[in-house]
């Protein structure tokens, strides 16, 4: 309730909002609570709510003009809508809501929606993203799949201030300890993974830039591994970069603190680094958020969503096939860019 | 500078605040500080946090909807001072008509991910950068961060045009194609792309009626018929 007493001390005088009181800022689903709460208003006055066109009432407001009205959401078999516009003393309350270019699945007034439970898997699918090096042609043209790892295990490197070292160890532990994948090993020499501080696209925490081999005809693993040679269809690098001011956002609206989404952030890029893409966002409640590669921050955290799934040990497994990662010594032809004059 | 002098200053630069970051000395090998991205063409991802579900999602996160046409295109920035990991292109827009929210200039400034910076390219696939005299539907929020690159001075000033971005990233994007038709953009989710029209008054007189839906006029408050259910949807009580 906390979150919510601190959006609506900051909205005019007689506001109402509407939360998920179960998950707060996820979609409403069946079993879960909706709060409506009343501030600033009449004290000990009625409120009466208009509810998709009939007028209803709903007891009265405290001493101090406020109130909190709690009601379920039903089992639903498709969406269903609710318009709301609430009263007290019959003096309409002004709306007060999360801010929905961060918290979009939150319900918000004047129009609420309730969601069928999800019924179906929703595991995250290998990336099909490319990422082939040095051409200029249009981007449409682009070709080529960094999709995997070849070589286990993957060296990570963390310099960000957001999280300690261990806390990072943490994570990738949780990715290695699936199988299946590469294993993820700290170390600061023939890194294949940084996790740094940087920017991002505008409401990601995190984001995870990735190269195939052919980014570096001459850095790295050169024709050294089983007589395999560096291409675009191996990943060669993944940049993690961590968002601090994001991540502060995301944290603050959650009732979290900095470093509990910014660890979570850790976890869920590693899973870009392993190269799995997101899972479908469905209706945005928590019944989809069944991976570490759900889509979103704020459902993953109030759906207590913070380590690798099942699913996501399932997905994994898909992109590295039994016998598709090998182990060698980079060895006499690992080289830098100054080797390579660049 | 020699290059090999700027390469040993950036890499200078960089340990430093390895160092810094990191509040004691590492050892940190070679492979840290040649970390980086390789010169090229970057597809940055196409995934969105928090992606709309639906037409709703888009119009909820969205301070404005414009009609707009590009004016003009400036140089990329670079927002990451050790390496090129974002780039974004800022554009002039100049306002057609509004079509919600309220935009106190004739114009605007659209900021996009992705340009060109150096020898480092990155876009988003199935979504270009829009182009001068291109015209578009915009969803769009205020660019909120406290810091807006300057561009060294080329931008214009947020009192001349403020600066905005795509609301739900570029699933708030629809172009006019030159025979009027309106289409969101090709990597905009599959739900958007059922509002295509053959005309910009097909496409608008659809968003107008989400945005009816979504934001109905408050009705005149009148004496309740029933009590308030605890279970939403259930049956009301009589009121006695």
């Amino acid at each position: 309730m906390g979150k919510m007493l601190a959006l609506a001390s900051s909205a005019a005088a007689q506001t109402v909002n509407v939360m998920n009181v179960s998950h707060p800022l996820t979609a409403l689903e069946p079993g879960d609570m909706i709060g409506n709460m009343i501030t600033g208003a009449a004290p000990s006055s009625p409120i009466t709510a208009n509810v998709n066109g009939t007028m209803y009432s709903v007891g009265s407001t405290d001493g101090s003009g406020n109130a909190m009205i709690n009601s379920y959401v039903p089992s639903v078999t498709s969406a269903t809508s609710y318009t709301e516009y609430w009263y007290v003393n019959g003096v309409l309350l002004t709306p007060v809501n999360p801010d929905p270019t961060i918290f979009l699945y939150a319900p918000a007034l004047p129009t609420i929606t309730e969601y069928p439970l999800n019924t179906v898997s929703n595991p995250p699918v290998p990336s099909v993203y490319s990422f082939t090096c040095g051409q200029t042609a249009e981007s449409d043209q682009i070709t080529g799949d960094a999709t995997a790892w070849v070589i286990s295990p993957v060296v990570y490197y963390s310099t960000t201030s957001q999280v300690s070292e261990s806390v990072v160890e943490t994570q990738a532990g949780y990715w290695s300890g699936l199988g299946g994948g590469p294993d993820l090993s700290y170390g600061s020499s023939n890194i294949g993974i940084l996790i740094q501080d940087g920017s991002t696209n505008r409401n990601a925490n995190g984001e995870a830039f990735a190269y195939g081999g052919q980014c570096s005809p001459c850095l790295g693993y050169t024709n050294n591994c089983n007589g395999q040679c560096t291409s675009a269809t191996w990943t060669l690098g993944v940049m993690i970069n961590l968002n601090s001011t994001e991540i502060s956002v995301t944290a603050s609206g959650n009732g979290a603190s900095d470093a509990d989404i910014a660890t979570l952030t850790v976890a869920h890029e590693l899973g870009h680094a392993l190269r799995l893409t997101h899972s479908n966002v469905g209706t945005g409640g928590c019944s989809w958020a069944e991976s570490l590669m759900f889509p979103s921050a704020t459902v993953l955290w109030e759906c207590g969503v913070t380590t690798p799934t099942s699913l996501d040990s399932s997905a994994l497994s898909g992109v590295y096939p039994s016998s598709s990662l090998t182990s060698c010594e980079p060895a006499e032809n690992y080289c830098t860019y100054e080797s390579c004059g660049i | 500078m020699t290059c090999d002098l700027k390469k040993l200053l950036i890499s200078v630069v960089y340990l430093s605040a390895v160092l810094c970051v990191r509040g004691q000395a590492q050892p940190v090998s070679q492979d840290i500080r040649n970390f980086k991205l390789p010169p090229g063409v970057y597809p940055m991802s196409d995934e969105v946090m928090d992606p709309p579900r639906d037409m709703d999602d888009v119009i909820r996160a969205a301070d404005i909807i414009v009609d707009g046409t590009v004016i003009t295109t400036f140089p990329s920035i670079n927002l990451s001072p050790r390496e090129p990991g974002q780039v974004e292109t800022d554009s002039l827009i100049g306002i057609r008509q509004v079509i919600r929210g309220q935009v106190p200039q004739a114009q605007i400034v659209l900021v996009e991910s992705g340009g060109t910076q150096g020898q480092w390219q990155f876009f988003t696939r199935g979504n270009p950068l829009v182009k001068p005299s291109e015209r578009y539907i915009l969803f769009l929020y205020a660019d909120r961060r406290k810091e807006v690159p300057n561009g060294a001075g080329i931008l214009p000033d947020q009192t001349v045009a403020r600066r905005y971005v795509l609301s739900a990233r570029f699933n708030g994007k629809a172009r006019v194609n030159e025979d009027g038709s309106v289409r969101f953009i090709p990597v905009a989710m599959p739900k958007l792309h059922e509002f295509d029209a053959p005309t910009v008054a097909a496409f608008l007189d659809r968003l107008n009626q989400r945005i009816a839906k979504l934001f109905p006029p408050a009705p005149p408050w009148t004496p309740p018929v029933g009590k308030f259910p605890s279970i939403l949807g259930a049956a009301p009580q009589p009121d006695k």
